[in-house]
């Protein structure tokens, strides 16, 4: 099985590593800090947006069933634990990632 | 026999390629019952190993459509194709087609101090465990392990790091901390406490306990391990 938990959270630091790189244009003056904000407008890193909301949710989600297992909860009901955290990430992924979808990268 | 003979091709693994043989096995046959075909009939140099063929010994243990196991308890009509993939286990160097050295899960194993050392070497009388005391309980679940390897080639954290001792060996390693009997420690908690090898390496992601032909929680052998490393202030 992937190491979901890896995963996630290198992607996760990768985009904390950004965006504290974009914070940090604030130290350059306004202007600075408005053009690396409207590199992020583009419908391209709102697809990234979208992808970030999913890669927290199954970090999270993946991360409550281990610490679950870890303190020695659940492992022989491990299947079912693992898909109500899966269907439940994938309901908060749809409430989150559809409005996010629609309103950065399809502009409606 | 009940139910008829069906024909299967059998692809084993072997030096570089993947070589095919065809044999008919009746609906009880075992993946290992296949290879002794293949053997006797039709290629004679075909190398794999095993000894009991009742699934007590774990020398048969290879890897079938992917998924490590023991060969002598796997049934081909129980994998639902005509077809299957043998390969020698993974994480281990090959000898020849599906021989496997056993020398780096040997090697972890030794390390996570495998032997009983007794508190009270000169004891005249048996200490006895009873099997409703918290460590008879226990070691019910876990003492079964037949080293044949299908956790260490199922486990995700080896593909990675060859440090890492491997389920079977922190399982081993946790039966004989927790044994009242047991005089050992204090090497053993600092090797499962390593930070490349120990085990804070696991992901818990089951693939061990799955896969134990014997059917131990060894998941859950670690996690014990982790609570009791992490309650020591061991982090």
């Amino acid at each position: 099985m992937i190491p979901l938990q890896r995963w996630t959270g290198i992607a996760l630091l990768i985009y904390l590593l950004l965006h504290i790189r974009t914070i940090h244009t604030l130290s350059e003056g306004p202007q600075a800090f408005d053009r690396a904000l409207a590199v992020f407008r583009h419908p391209l890193f709102k697809l990234g947006e979208v992808a970030l909301l999913a890669t927290v949710i199954a970090h999270a989600a993946n991360g409550l069933t281990l610490t679950l297992f870890d303190l020695g909860y659940g492992h022989r009901a491990r299947r079912r634990i693992r898909m109500v955290a899966a269907v439940a990430g994938g309901a908060l992924f749809l409430a989150g990632g559809v409005p996010l979808f629609l309103g950065g990268v399809m502009g409606r | 026999m009940a139910g008829e003979s069906q024909t299967y091709e059998i692809r084993v693994q072997r030096g570089g390629g993947a070589v095919s043989y065809s044999v008919v096995l009746a609906p009880r046959m075992t993946v290992l019952d296949a290879l002794f075909i293949v053997q006797r009939t039709i290629d004679s140099t075909l190398a794999f190993r095993c000894a009991c063929r009742v699934g007590m010994c774990g020398t048969c243990a290879v890897r079938i459509n992917g998924r490590p196991g023991l060969a002598c308890r796997t049934r081909p009509s129980e994998l639902g194709r005509p077809a299957m993939d043998v390969a020698p286990l993974a994480h281990l160097p090959v000898i020849r087609d599906l021989v496997v050295s056993m020398e780096p899960f040997f090697a972890q194993w030794k390390r996570a101090r495998p032997r009983f050392r007794p508190k009270q070497p000169e004891a005249a009388a048996t200490a006895a465990i009873p099997p409703d005391s918290e460590f008879g309980l226990l070691a019910a679940g876990k003492r079964d392990c037949i080293t044949c390897g299908v956790c260490f080639a199922a486990c995700g954290v080896r593909t990675t790091s060859g440090e890492y001792l491997g389920p079977a060996a922190v399982n081993r390693a946790l039966l004989r901390i927790a044994d009242p009997r047991e005089s050992g420690g204090p090497e053993r908690l600092a090797v499962l406490n390593e930070e490349r090898g120990g085990v804070w390496r696991c992901h818990t992601t089951f693939d061990c306990t799955e896969m134990c032909p014997k059917g131990i929680d060894l998941t859950d052998s670690i996690a014990r391990l982790k609570r009791g490393l992490a309650a020591r202030g061991r982090l």
